[in-house]
């Protein structure tokens, strides 16, 4: 299945910072049928966190880095990454709860579990998206802030804006052209 | 799975009634839980090398005329094996198997709780010891602590009815990082740890070890060893960071806000 590889972006001048994208994250990632079953659990937890940042709101996540640090130093290959575009996953039997993942994420976006038997991240919500629906945050941001692309038009739209800038005398693309 | 499986040779199996092939020497537990057939265990750990030691996953193997009981968790799937999960015979053996261990370890809930499970409503044998024992001597801690690949700080120690885990002759575990693994792998609630000024304690092993303190809120997020033990398994360029989780997200979120998005910061750069 040759699919595009896509990726989450944030507008963070969209997010409202009301946490939306937390709880559905916390329940698309149990087994519950609601959110009030999932909060009894003791289940729910989210994998990604709205950060303050002055007047903003910013959700941070898992990056699903390509050289990911999480993998690199798990002892039992519990963290990894199936296929070369394939987000970076946890396999939760094969954890030994030994926080090294933790301790080696440059974001800080994984987090012990509840009830401290294995860690928790970000899976880019495979089983959703498997199904064609978009990762829990994305689905449930109220003003779109986030948002699941493709990544050639995430990147051409950021050209875009970037010539944009250029084009109105804002900014130089190399100053050594400058004359 | 096993790592001693040969080629991928497919075998078929019957497990309580139903076919199913597998690799050859998949593990029993597995094949099973392949048809979603749950076989109660407390020494397994997905990760960590089978052990038998808790019996508790114990199955009836039948092979041509023959039949025995023997733990599934550790039975390499061969052909003509054909496995049942729940005969009477089964069942008898699980249950006294958990009567023992309730004896063993008569202080550990997770053990109770898993004699009410199966209707056990109360100890048929004399509590050993004190009656405060935790542990089954299951191994997982040790394993888990050999499989983190710091040298394995923890250990069997003594003999017969005198077995206990303990690290090297009652000290402080000189290999020990203070990951917490064994807490966390510990199916008993046998092993305690705890965070005491500026130490992490792993009581149960008599070991004590300095925090790193965050470099930018204070908080003390890891054990000053493990973070040394990491350094060798990342690459080169990968800082270990001396930064709390929660201060990462932080920073992370304020370097990809406006107006310092990456793209934006990249074109300003180039202006001078
Ligand atoms: S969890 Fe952290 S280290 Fe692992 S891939 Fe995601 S961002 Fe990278
Ligand atoms: S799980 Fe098989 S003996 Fe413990």
């Amino acid at each position: 299945m040759a699919r595009k590889p896509r990726v989450l972006t944030v507008d963070e001048s969209r997010c409202l910072a009301c946490q939306q994208c937390m709880t559905e994250c916390a329940l698309a990632h149990s087994d519950a049928a609601n959110l009030v079953e999932a909060m009894r659990s003791g289940q729910a937890q989210p994998r990604l966190h709205v950060e303050a940042v002055g007047h903003f709101g910013m959700p941070i996540q898992c990056r699903h880095c390509e050289d990911a640090p999480c993998a690199a130093v798990c002892p039992t290959e519990a963290i990894y990454r199936p296929a070369p575009h394939s987000p970076v996953l946890l396999d939760a039997d094969r954890c030994i709860g030994c926080r090294s993942c933790m301790y080696a994420c440059p974001f800080g976006v994984i987090d012990m579990a509840r009830e401290g038997k294995a860690v928790v991240k970000c899976d880019l919500c495979i089983r959703r998206t498997a199904q064609g629906e978009e990762p829990a945050c994305v689905a449930g941001c109220p003003t779109k802030a986030i948002q699941f692309r493709e990544l050639d038009d995430w990147l051409a739209q950021r050209r875009h804006e970037a010539a944009k800038l250029v084009a109105a005398g804002n900014e130089t693309p190399n100053p050594s052209e400058k004359g | 799975m096993s790592d001693h499986a040969p080629a991928n040779r497919k075998v078929k199996t019957v497990i309580d009634g139903r076919e199913i092939e597998v690799a050859r020497d998949t593990w029993a537990l597995d094949a099973a839980a392949k048809l979603k057939i749950r076989i109660p265990t407390l020494c397994h750990h997905a990760a960590l090398t089978p052990y038998g030691a808790c019996r508790l996953c114990v199955v009836e193997v039948t092979k041509g005329k023959s039949t025995w009981l023997t733990t599934a968790c550790d039975l390499p799937i061969r052909e003509g094996l054909s496995i049942c999960t729940n005969s009477p015979a089964v069942l008898a053996a699980r249950r006294m198997t958990l009567e023992l261990l309730w004896a063993q370890a008569p202080a550990s809930e997770e053990i109770q709780a898993l004699a009410r499970e199966m209707g056990i409503a109360k100890p048929r044998f004399a509590a050993r010891g004190d009656g405060e024992n935790r542990c089954i001597l299951c191994g997982l801690c040790v394993r888990a602590c050999e499989q983190l690949g710091a040298g394995g700080a923890i250990g069997f120690t003594r003999r017969g009815v005198e077995r206990t885990v303990d690290s090297p002759f009652g000290g402080q575990a000189t290999l020990c990082i203070g990951c917490g693994s064994c807490l966390a792998v510990c199916p008993t609630g046998h092993i305690r740890g705890i965070d005491r000024a500026g130490q992490r304690r792993m009581s149960t092993w008599h070991t004590e070890m300095e925090m790193a303190a965050c470099e930018s809120c204070g908080a003390l997020f890891a054990p000053l060893r493990q973070l040394e033990h990491l350094r060798p398994r990342l690459a080169e360029h990968i800082p270990i960071v001396k930064v709390c989780p929660a201060c990462r997200r932080a920073k992370a979120a304020k370097e990809t806000t406006l107006p310092a998005r990456p793209g934006a910061a990249l074109i300003r750069n180039t202006r001078k």
